[in-house]
């Protein structure tokens, strides 16, 4: 079987155009290998053959593949007036199966302008042969209910309506980040957003056993598998935290815990980006959530990476972050109740508007150098190859 | 691993397993065929059936076997949803879910819950529970021993106000008592109590999971049908194994009680006390306020605010000691801290609160060792707090 896959923003690319498509092509491949796909290029379009029994399969992947704005499953005819027609033929039949009646349009475009027919033509004979054959469609050019494309071009391609993807750019494309990923709502959000924006995530779990629960570690587990797809693979990293956290319990005055926890977790994947040739971190942070994602906070925060860090939650409210996180599916793990920070290494009363130097100062006098080290040296490394 | 969760289950006891599983292997047959070995299998049972009555001081035809504590709570619960009309059910808002949820299922039946708290102590003053019982009342629930606090509660008073008020509007209340945590470990009488029903589990006590025990003292309606096994109070198959284990584990108490509950009383007395001693532990009672004969010398209920009791039960754990945060059976979720805020407590005992339980095999060293422990892994957190 055929699938017409579109691309979106892919098009408007210039002379980087053939790297763009070559990624998306890539990425496809890999989630479909298992069926043995064949993929290939063609002016704008990617046509996928697979084997019929990955039908579903392949639908799953490409409605979640980055860099795809529609696909549909066609039919591939001999450029024939007669196969064409059998071919539009199967996909009104399609239609009806589920519609019983409706009204429809035929999109044709002949890009062979060898073929005896101009798409007007084509549009015009096929359409009276739909009507006579089936009585139940009318046709309606402005807001049909079907619309049946068909393409001459090296041969006759026919689809349907078809559904759409989820756009973006080809993962992969931006390079690689780091993914701050916390069990919570927020973060799993925010790597699929860069992901859509072509970068290949890594995710940082730190874990702070005993002080949480393995149970949230399990449920990080759930939300890179989740994540896994749409970012076509990816490591997760669990750092063992208990150490540097016990470290700032015990050397830092109570208010400035969870700033200077949060300064050494971007330390620590700052460090980890440069093993693994990231270009930036990204966190799930949002403006004025809580007291650690203030700017004056996440100026502090943020200081101790050496990599930049996006933020591309920045300037949500936290219901369209849920909107979000809903869709992709991951919402209802993100919300188990299995916490991941313990209130033993939170203040009462977190600071909101840390002094910048006064920070620093403190995060330096911790001496924290050897515990980050050794928890990166420490950390486990697990793969999610792209489901 | 040093093992202080007694009251989620007790470690099996080796030789009543071995003989139960012994016995089961030889008395297979059903004990409800007419055959020998069938009726061998009904003998065996009925002995059991006669030591589970001596120990209540009730006639054998008022025990019936059940799976556990759950199901003969569940029995006594669910035996309202045969009532044509509805009225009121009172218990103690520090019920085991194994009660409390059922009741709450009551509520889609039409019925009226009523739940009275517990005074700070976590004990149930009988004169509040008795004036939530009125002439809608059809039942009402006190459990004997707290399984989260150990308190033990005046049931017996509760029954006698209760069949007092029940004179003046002319008819029978039904008083069940959840016992698992007291039965076999306190010499019980069902007359002296007062009471209807009540229910008890075999595993608490040593014995092969799988058996439970339900006093009636009168009939019930049983919604469950089937087979007339245990006279139709619980239909199916006889646990013969378990039953039989029930029995032994029953025996072995009886037999050590009062040499294992005074030593449990010292152990008891030397944890609180030394707990009592660590920085920022709170107690639920303190330890020489003269009310040891309140609770049971099993259970106790520590707190550290603000350590999380689930991070403290971890962290024990990696320690190498076996404790959990309130009911073993719902310790995963946040109604766990139902019975500690129904108990006089404020949320950040409860939030903070583990449960010690100790059985015949726990040792003082265990005890000592189990302080130790908790002092050094709480000093960081607590000794933080204190500067603050």
């Amino acid at each position: 079987m055929f699938f017409l896959i579109r691309v979106g923003e892919i098009s408007l690319k210039g002379g980087n155009r053939g790297y763009f498509e070559d990624k998306l092509v890539r990425n496809i491949k890999r989630r479909l290998r298992p069926f043995k796909p064949k993929l290939t290029l063609s002016k704008g379009r990617v046509l996928l053959e697979i084997q019929d029994a990955a039908e579903n399969a392949s639908m799953g992947v490409l409605s979640t593949t980055f860099g795809i704005v529609g696909y549909a499953k066609a039919t591939v005819a001999e450029k024939r007036i007669d196969d064409v027609r059998t071919a539009v033929f199967h996909e009104v039949e399609c239609f009806l199966e589920t519609r019983g009646q409706g009204t429809f349009k035929i999109a044709a475009r002949r890009s062979d302008k060898s073929f005896p027919l101009t798409s007007h033509e084509i549009a015009e004979a096929i359409g009276d042969d739909i009507r006579a054959r089936f009585p139940e469609m009318t046709v309606d050019v402005h807001h049909p209910d079907l619309v049946v494309h068909v393409e001459i071009r090296d041969r006759a391609y026919v689809y349907g309506n078809g559904a759409g993807g989820p756009g973006g750019l080809p993962v992969g494309v931006a390079g690689r980040g780091i993914l701050l990923l916390s069990g919570g709502i927020d973060s799993p959000v925010s790597g699929y957003l860069m992901a859509k924006r072509g970068l290949a995530i890594e995710a940082v779990y730190f874990h702070t056993y005993p002080y949480t629960a393995e149970e949230a570690l399990g449920k990080v587990k759930t939300l890179v598998e989740k994540l896994s797809g749409p970012c076509c693979g990816l490591n997760l990293y669990v750092v063992h935290f208990t150490e540097v956290a016990l470290a700032i319990r015990r050397g830092a005055p109570r208010p400035q815990t969870t700033l200077l926890m949060r300064a050494a977790m971007m330390d620590c994947a700052s460090r980890i980006g440069g093993l693994r040739g990231a270009l930036c971190l990204v966190t799930g942070e949002s403006l004025s959530q809580v007291a650690s994602q203030t700017a004056q906070s996440m100026r502090f925060t943020g200081s101790t990476s050496r990599l930049p860090v996006f933020r591309p939650l920045i300037a949500l409210d936290k219901e369209e972050i849920v909107t979000t996180a809903k869709k992709i599916g991951t919402y209802e793990t993100s919300i188990l109740p299995f916490e991941d920070c313990c209130t033993v290494f939170s203040p009462e009363k977190p600071l909101i508007r840390p002094d910048f130097a006064l920070m620093q100062h403190s995060y330096a006098g911790l001496g924290l150098d050897g515990p980050v080290s050794a928890s990166i040296a420490g950390m486990e490394r697990f793969w999610y190859p792209p489901a | 691993m040093i093992y202080l969760d007694w009251a989620a289950t007790a470690p099996p006891i080796p030789d009543i397993h071995v003989e139960a599983c012994e016995t089961a292997l030889e008395l297979f047959a059903n004990p409800s065929s007419v055959h020998g070995p069938g009726k061998a299998a009904r003998e065996c049972i009925e002995q059991a059936r006669e030591t589970c009555a001596g120990t209540l001081g009730v006639a054998p035809s008022n025990i019936f076997f059940t799976a556990g504590g759950t199901e003969s709570n569940n029995i006594v619960l669910s035996s309202l949803l045969a009532r044509k009309a509805g009225g009121s059910v009172v218990l103690t808002g520090i019920e085991h879910p194994s009660v409390y949820e059922p009741a709450n299922a009551l509520k889609h039946a039409g019925f009226v819950l009523r739940h009275v708290k517990a005074g700070p102590g976590g004990i149930v003053d009988p004169e509040r529970f008795a004036a939530a019982v009125d002439d809608t009342t059809v039942l009402a629930a006190v459990m004997l021993v707290n399984n989260e606090t150990g308190a033990i509660q005046p049931v017996k008073t509760i029954s006698r106000l209760i069949r007092e008020k029940e004179s003046l509007f002319s008819r029978h209340v039904h008083v069940h008592t959840d016992a698992v945590q007291a039965f076999g470990k306190w010499k019980l009488r069902c007359a002296d109590l007062g009471i209807d029903s009540l229910s008890a589990s075999g595993h608490k006590l040593g014995g092969p999971r799988g058996a439970g025990v339900l006093y009636l003292g009168r009939p019930l309606t049983v919604v469950h049908r089937g087979g007339e096994q245990e006279g139709g109070v619980r239909p199916g198959t006889e646990n013969l194994q378990a039953i039989f284990g029930l029995q032994r584990a029953i025996e072995r108490w009886e037999a050590e009680r009062e040499k294992w509950f005074s030593r449990a009383r010292e152990l008891r007395r030397f944890i609180l006390e030394r707990v009592s001693r660590l920085g920022g532990a709170r107690l639920l009672v303190q330890p020489d306020n003269g009310s040891e004969d309140d609770y049971s010398p099993f259970i106790m209920t520590i707190s550290f605010p603000p350590i999380p009791g689930e991070v403290l039960v971890r962290v024990m754990n990696d320690r190498g000691f076996a404790v959990s945060t309130g009911s073993a059976c719902s310790s995963r979720g946040k109604k766990s801290l139902r019975v500690l805020t129904n108990s006089g407590t404020d949320d950040a005992f409860a939030q903070s609160a583990i449960r010690v339980s100790i059985g015949p095999e726990t040792k003082h060293s265990d005890c000592e060792a189990f302080c130790g422990a908790l002092e050094s892994e709480t000093r960081l957190f607590i000794g933080k707090m204190e500067r603050r």
